[in-house]
């Protein structure tokens, strides 16, 4: 085709543009394999095993002035639900204890899932929720309790191990990354912040 | 080893295998699903979510359709998933941080720009017309192959990329000799 040709200038174009090669993330693949592993495994006659759902809780609360996230690691976790913080044995369960800066408390499950908890410290909101690429950014799917009236706002998530990302949603309009924890990679242009669950046994 | 073997031998417990297929579809579908969304992290979750939705529904693979095939589909929908998600989230969110509204600074690199400009056009074709566009020219495959994949007719293939190059060039201001 001739170059003036205006449909093949634009089909080269495309091609040449389109079919260029994309680096290659060399942590995509175990990214993937690390959540396959998370997953039950799929049976032949399509009953498959349902993953296990997150809770979610919805509770209500007042406006946002300053964001704080904690991610909460331990050590066990009980059947009840209750979490040990770690190095504290016998400590209150996690779902009552006074969240505290620093402070990280995470279970062990049986089924390989590790409990975080995420706080926002936000005494003006109405209303936080937490959304990541664990419940698909759905800023419905998992909103934060008030913890005390400090204005204290917490989610325990059971994450699978990895790197998660995630963010707040303040008053079902404000997205928020968390200040101090780590950059994630941005979705849709927006600052996420990220969250490294430890594999069974670190 | 076959597609169909690999799925044969995840499936009787060895679920490393599936990395496998990992590896033998992701750079190619990455490609695609940076094209169709027009954004690296959301095309990189497009990719992850849709293989870990295959690997949950491996039990419901038919082995007579060709694995690509059948990942491909599964590929689609979660890109329409990541795009319309983003297109109601940002629709919706005003940012709480101010900093986040900054403009990234100018990237000197043509290439960069000229992917951006390449993406915000395919942004302005509808749903079908980009997919079987970015189908076409990505993978270099014939109408046939395209077909068999997409489980679409080839005429109707035909006519959506016919579309989506008379909309790319009613979207082009400048004349097209000048993309090159």
């Amino acid at each position: 085709m001739h170059s003036s040709d205006p449909t093949g200038s634009l089909e080269r174009w495309l091609a040449r543009e389109l079919g260029r090669p994309v680096p290659a993330d060399p942590g995509a693949r175990r990214r993937i394999m690390d959540r396959v592993r998370a997953e039950p495994r799929p049976a032949r006659s399509g009953a498959i095993r349902r993953a296990r759902s997150l809770q979610s809780s919805p509770w209500v609360g007042a406006l946002v002035a300053a964001a704080i996230v904690i991610a909460v690691v331990g050590d066990a976790l009980r059947r009840s639900g209750g979490v040990e913080p770690a190095g504290r044995p016998g400590g209150e369960p996690a779902a009552t204890r006074r969240p505290t800066t620093g402070d990280t408390v995470a279970g062990r499950l049986e089924d390989t899932l590790r409990l975080v908890r995420f706080i926002l410290a936000a005494p003006a909101a109405k209303s936080v929720a937490l959304v990541g690429d664990f419940n698909a950014w759905d800023r419905r799917a998992l909103i934060l309790r008030l913890a005390d009236s400090a204005g204290i706002w917490a989610a325990d998530v059971r994450l699978p191990a990895g790197r998660h990302r995630y963010a707040f949603v303040v008053d079902d309009t404000q997205w928020l990354a968390d200040p101090v924890a780590a950059p994630g990679a941005t979705i849709g242009g927006r600052r996420t912040s990220l969250v490294r669950v430890a594999p069974d046994g670190e | 080893m076959t597609d169909a073997a690999v799925v044969r031998r995840v499936l009787e417990g060895d679920i490393e295998a599936f990395g496998i297929l990992v590896d033998r579809y992701h750079a190619r579908y990455t490609r695609y699903a940076l094209h169709l969304i027009g954004n690296r992290e959301d095309a990189e979750e497009a990719v992850q979510d849709a293989f870990v939705r295959a690997f949950r529904s491996l039990g419901q693979y038919e082995e007579r359709e060709r694995f690509g095939a059948w990942l491909y589909r599964i590929l689609v929908n979660q890109c329409r998933t990541v795009s319309e998600r983003r297109r109601r989230e940002l629709g919706v969110l005003v940012d709480a941080d101010p900093d986040s509204l900054r403009i990234p600074s100018p990237v000197d690199d043509d290439a960069e720009r000229t992917r951006e400009r390449l993406h915000a056009l395919l942004a302005g074709l509808p749903p079908e017309q980009r997919e079987a566009l970015v189908l076409r020219y990505t993978e270099d495959l014939t109408f046939d192959e395209m077909a068999t994949l997409t489980g679409v007719g080839i005429s109707a293939l035909k006519m959506r990329v016919r579309r989506a190059l008379d909309r790319l060039r009613a979207l082009i201001q400048e004349p097209p000799h000048a993309l090159l």
